[in-house]
């Protein structure tokens, strides 16, 4: 996923505690979110499971499995990596506060954040992936034409 | 948890064929026509009275019912949908129902009956539902019964609104 790769450019002035802390962590959102070791994770993730997704209405039972596999890999190691950095972090809290806060972060990573509470969002990240994987294998079948090529001195 | 303040997560059930998915696309506005029995489960966010609906419309089919707790949690209303027509399968129906509401998961959740395709010939009354799924004995929850027609329509909004109004006193009052 380039979305993550990409140079993220923030910037935004602090007035009070709460809101210091609220971009310190996302300070440090963005910090994971291009480390090698979780783009890696993030990627193995989106390629096991992204054929099981189809372009339908309709949700198949095995889309809860992922999602729930979803939040307890990728949203867990957000979490772990971030309490590392953030003296009593809570995921909950900060989720909360973000809410409060739509327009403030880069969509990117509010894009993200809301794959993991929001079941739609979550599915439509991986039509956006199917659609990506789909668009970069070309099917060249249609694009030759085989036939019996007979030279008439041959005759 | 909860996304946000005044949005409501309501999970729809019922036996096969009783007509869930098409309530939900009638009360979203859209083509009843080609609806086929859902193996899955469907989800539509609506914007009704000032609430975000988060309804959720899981498939009925016997085989499918297993499937069904996976989408208990956080639920606030319940909807029950029986088809008053189907007599025959009434019995089968009361017996889910009450398994259902054993659920702890559910234990907070306001249900609503809806009592879908009152328009058939032969179909139950609420009075003969009310008795035959023994709705009476429900004590755990808060509980209403309305007849309905998915296909016109009818009474759709009247028992989204009861269901409303009953969580929203429930879960809202507080702000």
């Amino acid at each position: 996923m380039n979305e993550f790769s990409d140079d993220i450019i923030f910037i935004h002035r602090s007035s009070d505690d709460t809101d210091k802390e609220f971009h310190a962590t996302v300070g440090h959102i963005e910090d994971i979110l291009i480390e090698d070791k979780f783009l890696e994770l993030h990627n193995d993730f989106m390629e096991k499971h992204w054929q099981e997704f189809e372009e339908s209405e309709e949700n198949k039972f095995i889309y809860t499995d992922i999602f729930k596999e979803y939040q307890a890999t990728i949203e867990k190691y957000i979490e772990e990596e971030l309490g590392k950095k953030v003296k009593d972090f809570n995921m909950l809290a900060f989720e909360e506060e973000l809410k409060k806060r739509p327009n403030e972060l880069d969509s990117g990573i509010f894009d993200l954040l809301s794959t993991f509470t929001d079941f739609i969002q979550f599915k439509m990240k991986f039509l956006d992936y199917k659609a990506m994987k789909e668009g970069n294998t070309i099917d060249f079948s249609n694009d030759f034409c085989v036939s019996k090529y007979v030279l008439i001195g041959d005759k | 948890m909860k996304q946000k303040e005044k949005e409501i997560r309501i999970l729809m059930l019922g036996l096969d064929n009783a007509g869930k998915t098409t309530i939900l696309k009638k009360f979203n506005g859209e083509d009843i026509n080609t609806i086929s029995p859902t193996l899955g489960f469907n989800i539509k966010t609506l914007e009704h009275r000032g609430f975000k609906l988060n309804m959720w419309d899981v498939g009925g089919q016997k085989s499918l019912r297993s499937y069904w707790r996976n989408y208990f949690e956080c639920t606030d209303g319940l909807i029950w949908v029986v088809d008053s027509a189907d007599k025959r399968r009434l019995k089968d129906c009361k017996a889910e129902l009450h398994i259902l509401l054993q659920e702890e998961r559910l234990s907070g959740a306001t249900l609503l009956v809806f009592a879908n395709k009152r328009d058939l010939p032969g179909a139950c009354n609420i009075e003969e539902l009310r008795d035959i799924l023994d709705l009476d004995e429900i004590k755990s929850h808060h509980w209403h019964i309305i007849w309905c027609s998915a296909v016109t329509g009818e009474n759709l909004l009247q028992g989204i609104d009861w269901l409303i109004s009953d969580i929203a006193t429930r879960i809202f009052t507080l702000d």
